[in-house]
C-alpha cells in the first residue's frame, strides 16, 4: 500500500510547489488533487495547466493518487434542477479528464445529498441515473469513479448494505466506493464496510472520529489513533480483502498551529498502520 | 384466477418498466386504481418539458397502457391525454388540447411553468387563462417560505458539508382530496390555481394547487405542483393518484 495526502491540506498561502516539497519531505508517496478546492486546480484550469501540475508533482518525486472534489456539496448530482445536475455531471467529467491527464485511475465523487426538501428516493434515483450515464465515460478513460460514503453528512447510503445495493443498481465495474473510514460515525464500523465492499473499493480515506465525544455529544473528526476507530480491525479488514491501493489522509481536523507538522506526523501514523505496529 | 386483458397489460407494464432501482413499495401491482387505468396518450413536449424526470416518471407509471406523441392530432382518438411538466407551450398546442377536451377527452395537464423565467411564465399564464379558463398565480418557492429553511440555506452557504439537518415545521406535501385522498411530496415550486367553475382537488396548506373542471363534454385536470418526479422516485401514492385522475 502507498500513502497520499490531499493538496487541500497544504497550509493557506503556500504555493503548490512549496506544498509538494513538504509532502515529499514528510515521506508521502503521492498527492490527492482536489478539483475546485485549491487555487491551482479549478474547473477553469486548462489541460495544459493540468499537465503542468503533473510535471510539478513528478519533479517533486511524487505521483497523483487520485482526483477528488468537494464541488458536489454545492452542486449535487441529486439536485431537482436539471441545470444544476448537468453542471454536476460536467464536474465529474472534468475529474475524469484531469485524472487521465494526471496519470491516475480514480476519482472521488460525493454522489447525492439528501435534504429535507429533496427526499431520499429522489436522490437515489437521480444518483443511479447519473452514475449509469457517467460509467461509459469512466470506462473509456479507464478511470474508476469512487462514490464516497459521506453517510450522515449526506444523509444518504448510510449503511454498507444500502451502498452495496446502490452499486448493484449502477451495475458497472467502473463505479465503486471511495471508502472513508472516518465518515461512518455512529452508524457502524469501518472494518465491516471494508470487508463488505472489498474489490469495489477504489481508494481509502483515513481519518479518525470521536463518536459522541464532542461538545453536546457531537461526533467529531480527529487525528489518527486518537479517536474511536478500531485501527487494528481496520488494518485486518484491509488485509483480508487484499486491498493494496492508496491510503489517503483526509484530515478534517487540522493543526491550528505548526500546520506543516501535521504532514510528517500523519505520514508516520500511516506508516505504522501499514506496518502493523499498532 | 381470471384476469382481464387490461389488467394483464397494466400489470405487465409495471413488470417491464425500467424501474430496477425503485424500492419495493413502488407501484404496487395490486393497486385497484392502477388496474382501472385507461389507455392514454402521453404528450412529450421534448425540450419544452421542464422536468424530464417527470416525463420519465409518467411513462414508467403508465407502463404499456400509453402511447407517446410529440404533437396532438385532433382525430378524436385521444380520449385521455397526459402532459408532463409543460413549460413553454405554443398557443397551437393549447388550442388543440382545449379542443380535445371540448370533444370529450380527459386531459391531465401538469404545469412546469413554475420553472420558467418571469416573462415566459407570464406568457403561459395568459395562454392558460385564455384556453383553459384557469388562473395561475405567481409560483411559490415552497422551501424559501420556511424561516428555518432560510437558516439552513445560510448554513449551506457557509459550508454545505457542515450544514446540520435542521428540524422545522415545514410539511412537504400537497394534499389531494379528489378523486382519492393522498399526500404527494411537493417539488419545491408550485403554482396556485383557480377558475370560475370546477373545483380544487389539491391544496398546499390552504392554497389550491390542482384544479379539475369540465369543459363541454370533457374534463381538464390542471396540476400546479409536479407529481411526475414523485412517480420517478417510486411513490405508490403518486401512481395511484395519477391513475385515479385519468380514470375518473
Amino acid at each position: 500500500m502507498k500513502k497520499s495526502i490531499g493538496d487541500n491540506m497544504i497550509p493557506k498561502g503556500w504555493s503548490f510547489e512549496r506544498g509538494l516539497e513538504l509532502v515529499k519531505k514528510s515521506g508521502w508517496d503521492g498527492i490527492e488533487l482536489w478539483l475546485g478546492d485549491v487555487p491551482w486546480f479549478q474547473m477553469e484550469t486548462t489541460d495544459a495547466q493540468v499537465t503542468e501540475l503533473r510535471r510539478k508533482v513528478e519533479n517533486a518525486g511524487l505521483v497523483v493518487s487520485n482526483v477528488s472534489t468537494g464541488l458536489h456539496w454545492e452542486t449535487p448530482l441529486s439536485s431537482r434542477d436539471p441545470a444544476v445536475r448537468a453542471k454536476a455531471i460536467k464536474i465529474v467529467e472534468r475529474e475524469i479528464e484531469t485524472a487521465q491527464l494526471l496519470g491516475c485511475d480514480a476519482i472521488l465523487v460525493v454522489a447525492g445529498l439528501v435534504t429535507q426538501e429533496v427526499p431520499y428516493n429522489e436522490v437515489y434515483q437521480r444518483c443511479v441515473d447519473a452514475m449509469k450515464q457517467l460509467a461509459p465515460t469512466a470506462a473509456k478513460a479507464k478511470v474508476k469513479i469512487g462514490c464516497e460514503n459521506c453517510c450522515s453528512e449526506q444523509r444518504f447510503l448510510i449503511t454498507p448494505r444500502e451502498f452495496w445495493t446502490f452499486l448493484n443498481d449502477v451495475d458497472s465495474p467502473w463505479v465503486g466506493i471511495h471508502l472513508d473510514v472516518g465518515n461512518i460515525h455512529d452508524t457502524g464500523f469501518a472494518e465491516q464496510w471494508i470487508e463488505m465492499h472489498g474489490p469495489r473499493i477504489t481508494r481509502i480515506h483515513l481519518k479518525d472520529v470521536m463518536k459522541k465525544r464532542g461538545r453536546c455529544c457531537d461526533t467529531v473528526y480527529t487525528s489518527l489513533f486518537i479517536g474511536d476507530n478500531n485501527w487494528p480491525a481496520i488494518r485486518a479488514a484491509i488485509k483480508k480483502v487484499n486491498y493494496d491501493g492508496w491510503l489517503i489522509a483526509e484530515m478534517e481536523a487540522r493543526y491550528k498551529y505548526a500546520q506543516d507538522q501535521q504532514f510528517p506526523d500523519t505520514a508516520s501514523d500511516i506508516d505504522r498502520l501499514i506496518a502493523g505496529t499498532l | 384466477m381470471k384476469i382481464s386483458r387490461r389488467e394483464f397489460v397494466s400489470t405487465a407494464g409495471y413488470a417491464t418498466a425500467s424501474f430496477c432501482t425503485l424500492p419495493s413499495f413502488a407501484f404496487a401491482a395490486n393497486d385497484s386504481a392502477a388496474l382501472a387505468a385507461p389507455d392514454c396518450t402521453l404528450l412529450d413536449l421534448e425540450s419544452n418539458c421542464m422536468l424530464p424526470e417527470s416525463l420519465a416518471g409518467m411513462r414508467a407509471a403508465l407502463g404499456a397502457t400509453h402511447r407517446r406523441v410529440t404533437d396532438l392530432a385532433l382525430n378524436g382518438a385521444d380520449s385521455v391525454v397526459v402532459v408532463p411538466a409543460a413549460g413553454t407551450v405554443r398557443a397551437e398546442t393549447f388550442g388543440a388540447t382545449a379542443e380535445l377536451v371540448r370533444r370529450g377527452a380527459t386531459v391531465l395537464w401538469e404545469s412546469g411553468a413554475a420553472f420558467l423565467g418571469p416573462r415566459d411564465f407570464e406568457y403561459q399564464q395568459d395562454l392558460v387563462r385564455r384556453h383553459f379558463g384557469i388562473s395561475m398565480e405567481q409560483p411559490i418557492d415552497v422551501w424559501l417560505h420556511s424561516a428555518s429553511r432560510r437558516a439552513s440555506v445560510g448554513a449551506k452557504n457557509e459550508s454545505a458539508r457542515r450544514a446540520r439537518a435542521i428540524g422545522h415545521a415545514q410539511v412537504p406535501y400537497v394534499a389531494y382530496h379528489c378523486p382519492r385522498e393522498v399526500r404527494i411530496r411537493d417539488f419545491s415550486r408550485m403554482i396556485p390555481v383557480s377558475a370560475e367553475n370546477g373545483r380544487a382537488i389539491g391544496h398546499w396548506g390552504e392554497i389550491p394547487v390542482a384544479w379539475r373542471k369540465s369543459i363541454d363534454a370533457g374534463t381538464l385536470i390542471f396540476v400546479g405542483s409536479p407529481i411526475g418526479p414523485a412517480l420517478r422516485a417510486g411513490d405508490s401514492d403518486a401512481a395511484s393518484l395519477l391513475r385515479s385522475l385519468i380514470a375518473a
